[in-house]
């Protein structure tokens, strides 16, 4: 029987949880590039290339996790994961200032629509924050998803946790599922209502 | 930055289309434009009548006036409101419906009656009685909290701060097509398994109830209509004509014609019999 390897991309800024939520998945250690960090940000290590974990589902069936970083100078990194990917995840930290650039430049690359590439943007360090300010931080994350034509799930997401780590994979899971169209897309049109303005 | 506030009153219309709907289209259809200019405020429905109070920088606010204006869903429109302002008093732009048994009120009480008052301006006798008629829902509100049991709201709106999804009783999603304008926002609702199952396949796609029933996203269809329900709560559900045409709603380009992943591919249950089983 063949192989299958699915791709899971995670991106995020530092410290948005990339590692911690593929140690948390991953049944292997994960093999990850982290240095000791040269400047105060928040934490000891940082991870400066790519880190890999593995969910193993069956025998011959496996999901890669590859945590990348987030910055537009990294992006030859996610050249190298681009290609057949299952799900785009975007971590974003809550209580950093949106980096809405980094996010524009993240959504040219990857192209979610153009590529049907399922994306889920998860909120971290979020534990105790308030619901208006949460809710005004996906607002603009969402502005940002609909400048690409993107609809995607936004939620907060505890990488230490367990649950809340596999609720990102049903999440994947069903927009991998349900989110493609039943009718041959050519026949789609644009459509002048739902979140666009009427005339 | 200014701050607008407008008031005018829901059209009824002779086709068959709920009254909760035609507040929530008229809501959802400023939804996006007021996210992509950072306009804040709140559009607030008080049995037929409609205050849209909103915040931002005045070339916005005239474009989302001037369309609002034009919708023929709603009648005697008219400015009651428009000042400088150094700071928004809102934080998003959300829904909010004046009833009793809404959790979260207070509020818009605290806005309505303290904060905003004295700027009302209304010019005229239909006016200060549509003004009035918020004014003192908010104070009702605000002095029934304590004493009065939630009830259920039987227009399907949901009050923009509250943690918990409106009950929506009396519509009929029987050879209804609807679909979600978006994803719920985290701070309204958690998501679920069965809440992701429906909006994964809702959101910018409308489909007829029956079908959703047919594809088992949920245990039973009072679970389903519950779900619905939830979602219809939260202002983002959209209803569309039957015999409407599938279209990605909202996705100016559409989506690639490239192959995806079969629901019935291999990946995928055993995916799902992980996950099944992690729950266990």
């Amino acid at each position: 029987m063949e192989s299958i390897h699915k791709k899971l991309a995670i991106v995020g800024e530092v410290g948005a949880g990339k590692t911690q939520l593929i140690k948390v998945i991953s049944e292997i250690s994960p093999f990850a590039t982290e240095a000791k960090s040269t400047e105060d940000i928040g934490k000891d290590f940082t991870t400066v290339g790519i880190d890999y974990g593995r969910l193993s589902l069956d025998q011959d069936v496996a999901l890669g996790l590859f945590g990348l970083p987030g910055q537009k100078r990294f992006s030859m990194l996610w050249e190298m994961v681009r290609k057949g990917l299952w799900g785009l995840l975007i971590l974003v930290k809550y209580g950093d200032e949106l980096n809405a650039e980094a996010l524009n430049t993240l959504l040219e690359f990857f192209q979610p629509t153009e590529n049907s590439l399922p994306v889920v943007v998860g909120i971290t360090h979020a534990e105790n924050a308030d619901s208006d300010a949460l809710d005004e931080l996906s607002g603009r994350v969402e502005a940002i998803l609909l400048e690409h034509n993107t609809f995607a799930p936004i939620m907060p997401v505890d990488p230490r946790q367990v649950e809340s780590s596999l609720m990102l994979l049903e999440l994947f899971l069903s927009l991998n599922q349900f989110a493609e169209p039943e009718a041959n897309p050519n026949e789609y049109m644009n459509y002048d209502g739902g979140v666009e303005v009427n005339g | 930055m200014k701050r607008v506030a407008c008031l005018s009153t829901i059209q009824s219309l002779s086709n068959d289309t709920s009254s909760s709907f035609n507040v929530i289209d008229i809501f959802n259809s400023t939804r996006a434009y007021n996210l992509e200019h950072q306009i804040t405020g709140s559009f607030i429905v008080n049995n037929d009548y409609v205050l849209m109070i909103v915040e931002g920088e005045s070339t916005h606010l005239g474009n989302i006036i001037f369309k609002t204006r034009q919708d023929n869903r709603l009648m005697d429109f008219s400015m009651i409101m428009n000042v400088e302002i150094a700071e928004p008093e809102f934080t998003s732009w959300g829904i909010k419906l004046l009833k009793q048994g809404n959790e979260g009120q207070e509020r818009i009480y605290e806005k309505l009656n303290n904060i905003f008052k004295d700027d009302f301006k209304a010019k005229n006798a239909i006016d200060k009685k549509r003004l009035q008629c918020f004014l003192d829902a908010a104070s009702k509100l605000k002095t029934n909290q304590t004493k009065v049991k939630p009830i259920e709201s039987s227009t399907s709106l949901k009050a923009e701060s509250s943690s918990r999804p409106a009950q929506v009783k009396d519509f009929q999603y029987q050879n209804s097509m609807i679909s979600l304008t978006g994803w719920p926002k985290p701070g309204k609702i958690k998501l679920t398994p069965e809440l992701i199952k429906i909006c994964a396949r809702l959101v910018g796609r409308p489909h007829r109830f029956e079908d959703l029933l047919q594809e088992k996203l949920v245990a039973s269809e009072a679970a389903l209509v519950a779900r619905l329900n939830e979602l219809h709560g939260l202002g983002i559900m959209r209803k569309h004509r039957v015999d409407e045409k599938p279209t990605l709603v909202g996705i100016k380009g559409g989506l690639s014609n490239k192959p995806r992943v079969s629901s019935t591919d291999r990946f995928s249950t055993v995916l799902k019999n992980f996950l099944s089983a992690s729950k266990h």
